[in-house]
């Protein structure tokens, strides 16, 4: 962050205060990104972008406002002002957000792996290639790689105000994505394979396409099970994702608002024994972690499911305030987004068994390893599902046919109370932050053949 | 927006190394947003979206960068990081740069950002009411507005030079029902490519009304059985299940690169019969309406089924150059973030000659869909899926209890021909589509359809 930056912002906080505004805060978020689509070894696109947004919250008569610009420039000032004075004098709710001055202490984490920002264009371009090479090479089966892509991002943020707070955060991130398209005759079928680590050593071509290429060709030519009710493994990376598309009801003021099924279940147990599910911001490299949340509160590690009982939910100050209890430093905040919550990284704690011997364990049942249509077959306030999902049979404990074009129905949780068993394989999920390792399900209901 | 000598320079400069083609997109947004839920205001948001993107082409390859700056140095310096990445060569390229105007499609009456946000939040404040007073098992409903005005500017090294106006407004309705400890949700969003005017001609109470009705029935309703059925789908939103099952897979996007179901079928029959297919981006103030599309070209009403017949894809230019087709007005993109691709606009199943009460009366055992929630498809395989939001049981060609939680899934090709008959009862309704290039506002529609054989998922 250089010094015109900070000239812009002392400004900005001057002019608010002839305004009328009593305090105020900003909030920069800029960011570097990279990233190369490979199709047929041509580069089919390749994307290089600097962006920077800044976020301006103001109090005036006890109210606060937001507003923000991309165009930072001394002729966005009357915008941010204006446009941040009007939603101030819109608002009308009792317990207004806060502009905080400061915790006590923050803890170190790690988010910037300065490693990564060494690999060069050239490498990342070579490595794309070489996963469209391999997965093609695997299978005369595998017609092409309708994704092929290799991205980096490198981001920090800044949290800046009139009580006094300056906080600021770097992160950076490196993934790649592959996704192979198996053809027989008039029958298609695709499989992903995905790398996100912090270690450059870890990213390896040819085990992704070869992931990717297998997960295909396994799909291919199968069938839907019969519709009926199953024992069930929902696989590490499907459960993230479910995971993911329900975070918000643990959210204090999805409850507060009675949009939650967790509300008025504190202390209650919400989940079997087996459950504990944590919000950890202090994990290494992972989507969520930071040492300070959107307010510029202090995060902090918590158990929001231990042993199945229910024991907080998240909180940033304004929905701490309403139910008489410290915010739990989950204030989050884009600078085009006024404050809300959200989980920082949120897990369920992992077990001992393998999802080996998790099939072994069930015997007679189904695996499920992908589902899709999150956005649209999963209802975050009841917790209902129906989603399209892919897996394999598994007959005595061994692994069988494989099955597609099913749907998986039923509540999350309810479902979450039929878990008997949580393996050991932790994974996080597409979005980097929310993970779960496999779970052992006692009953799922299918519709297929 | 940008000086003509700027854009010029800059032009040059990304095509300085060697690439054929050039252009910038710039893109100077204000947008505004209200939430109010639990009888307050939730969120409120106002801000300005600006950025400038640069496509360079060199034969079928692309590069796209962006920048937030609108300094002449920072735009050169970012150009030569596109000339960079390309790099093959020299090359010293003239062009006369040639403003012309942009035909019209939509009027647009009032501005939303000269409306004060209290007038606003006076129309929610009144939806917000209506759906709480509907019933006592209505428990919470949440109302949002949204408007945006993009003002855009396309240049490129073929001579174009354009700028337009677009204007979106949108109210959306989200109402919470509760019965013996289950919630259960019913949502409207109607949006329009116009000002403010829509917003005052909307009936807010019975767009409310109508949400919260779904939220009840849905939250005394039992589950569906799950298996394969028949389904009635009803028209509006009901267009999704085209969306997903047949729109993605025309694509050029998927087309170009033969990773489509669709590919080498033009003038073959995919469809049944009854089934005719329009996407067309000239519908006035229609909410997926563009004058021109994201690369500069007019949109056009593109036929891409008829009578069961592949007639058409959509393309953008990048990709007909590698289809050797002409575009058709379907290059779109979110904003600056974004290089353009091809995309839907409106699109529908027209209207057929049968009445949606003929349709289920032909049903004996099977689902009535009413609603639709929203849905995907993966283009390459052609699996996709979508969500009833409101369904009922029909019984001997009658439509009988609410069912709820329920996903259909299939796959496109098979799920066209199964459509058997085509009501007369087309209407429209408003989706953000997300894909490569972004989320987008685009129109679904259809009259009602018959789908004589369905996997419906349930418990």
């Amino acid at each position: 962050m250089n010094g015109s930056m900070k000239e812009l912002m002392d400004k900005i906080f001057a002019e608010g205060k002839k305004c009328g505004f009593s305090d105020m805060e900003i909030f920069v978020s800029e960011g570097d990104s990279f990233e190369v689509k490979i199709y047929e070894q041509e580069i089919d696109s390749y994307k290089v972008a600097d962006s920077k947004g800044m976020g301006f919250r103001g109090v005036m008569n006890g109210k606060m406002g937001y507003s923000y610009t991309e165009k930072i420039a001394d002729d966005s000032i009357a915008l941010l002002l204006s446009g941040a004075r009007q939603n101030a004098e819109l608002s009308d709710s009792k317990e207004q957000d806060v502009i905080f001055g400061g915790s006590k202490e923050y803890k170190a984490v790690r988010s910037y792996y300065p490693k990564l920002d060494d690999v060069t264009v050239a490498e990342k371009i070579e490595f794309a290639k070489k996963m469209e090479r391999t997965a093609k090479a695997f299978d005369r089966r595998i017609k092409s790689c309708p994704y092929c892509l290799f991205g980096s991002n490198t981001g920090s943020g800044r949290i800046y105000n009139t009580k006094g707070l300056d906080l600021g955060s770097k992160s950076n991130s490196m993934f790649c994505y592959v996704e192979a398209l198996a053809q027989d005759g008039d029958d298609f079928s695709d499989g992903l394979a995905i790398c996100d680590e912090n270690d450059y050593e870890k990213f390896d071509p040819d085990k992704l396409a070869k992931e990717a290429a297998v997960k295909a060709l396994s799909y291919l030519g199968t069938k839907p099970i019969k519709t009926g009710q199953y024992k069930a493994i929902i696989e590490n990376i499907a459960v993230s994702d479910i995971l993911a598309a329900v975070s918000s009801c643990f959210s204090a003021r999805t409850v507060q608002k009675g949009m939650s099924f967790l509300k008025g279940r504190l202390g209650t147990e919400v989940a079997s024994m087996c459950v504990t599910l944590v919000d950890d911001p202090f994990k290494d490299g992972q989507g969520g972690t930071a040492s300070f949340d959107g307010e510029g509160v202090a995060t902090m590690y918590k158990e929001v499911i231990s042993k199945g009982i229910l024991k907080t939910y998240l909180h940033n100050s304004k929905s701490a305030k309403i139910d008489g209890v410290l915010s739990t430093g989950n204030a989050s905040r884009s600078y085009k987004s006024n404050i809300s919550i959200a989980p920082t990284n949120l897990y369920i704690t992992p077990g001992t068994r393998s999802l080996d011997e998790l099939e072994k364990a069930m015997g007679d049942g189904i695996v499920i390893s992908e589902v899709a249509a999150l956005h649209s077959g999963f209802d975050a306030i009841s917790g209902d599902f129906s989603l399209p999902a892919k897996g394999h049979v598994v007959k005595n404990g061994n692994k069988a046919e494989y099955f597609r074009q099913i749907t998986i129905s039923g509540n999350f949780f309810n479902m979450i109370k039929d878990i008997t068993e949580v393996g050991c394989d932790l994974s996080f999920g597409t979005n980097g932050s929310i993970g779960s390792p496999s779970l052992l399900i006692s009953n799922i209901s299918v519709a297929g053949e | 927006m940008l000086d003509k000598n700027i854009i010029y320079e800059v032009l040059t400069a990304a095509v300085s190394k060697g690439a054929d083609f050039a252009e910038i997109f710039l893109d100077d947004t204000v947008a505004g947003s209200i939430n109010y839920v639990d009888n307050q205001v939730e969120t409120t948001q106002s801000g300005r979206d600006f950025g400038i993107g640069i496509r360079v082409i060199k034969g079928l390859n692309c590069v796209y960068v962006y920048t937030n700056s609108i300094v002449k140095e920072d735009l050169i310096k970012t150009a030569l990081k596109a000339a960079d990445a390309m790099k093959s060569g020299k090359r010293d390229m003239t062009f006369d740069l040639c403003r012309t105007g942009v035909r019209k499609r939509s009027l647009i009456e009032i501005l939303p950002e000269s409306i004060e946000k209290k007038e606003k939040l006076g129309y929610m404040k009144e939806a917000y009411r209506a759906a709480k007073e509907y019933d006592e098992c209505i428990k919470q409903a949440s109302v949002t507005y949204l408007d945006k005005t993009q003002n855009i500017l396309i240049a490129n090294t073929e001579g174009l030079l354009k700028q337009d106006r677009r204007v979106y407004s949108r109210f959306v309705i989200s109402v919470v029902a509760e019965h013996n400890g289950e919630m259960q949700t019913g949502f409207t969003g109607p949006g329009a490519h116009k000002g403010f005017e829509f917003i005052r001609d909307l009936d807010v109470k019975e767009l409310a009304v109508n949400a919260a009705e779904t939220a009840k029935k849905m939250a005394f309703a039992g589950y569906c059985t799950a298996g394969t059925y028949p389904v009635v789908i009803d028209n509006g939103f009901g267009g999704v299940i085209f969306h997903e099952s047949c729109g993605h897979s025309l694509e050029a996007t998927s087309v170009a690169k033969g990773n489509s179901v669709f590919c080498n079928k033009l003038g073959q029959k995919i469809a049944s019969e009854c089934v005719t297919a329009i996407d067309d981006g000239t519908i006035p103030n229609a909410w997926g309406t563009l004058n021109i599309d994201d690369e500069g070209t007019p949109t056009r009403k593109n036929i891409l089924i008829k009578n069961g017949v592949l007639k058409s894809y959509l393309i953008d230019n990048l990709n007909g150059k590698k289809m050797n087709m002409a575009s058709t007005g379907s290059g779109r993109r979110q904003n600056y973030r974004f290089a353009p691709t091809s995309r839907m606009n409106n699109t529908y199943i027209a209207n057929g000659t049968s009445k949606k009460d003929d349709l289920i009366a032909a049903t004996d055992f099977g689902i009535y869909a009413k609603n639709m929630g929203g849905g995907s498809v993966n283009p390459g395989t052609g699996e996709f899926n979508f969500a009833i939001c409101e369904g009922y049981m029909i019984r001997n060609g009658k439509v009988c209890e609410p069912v709820r939680g329920a996903t259909l899934i299939g796959k496109g090709s098979e799920i066209l021909t199964n459509i058997d008959m085509v009501a007369d009862n087309m209407t429209m309704a408003q989706g953000m589509c997300g894909s490569v290039s972004g989320s987008i506002p685009t129109n679904v529609g259809q009259p009602a359809i018959r789908v004589s054989k369905i996997t419906v998922g349930g418990r």
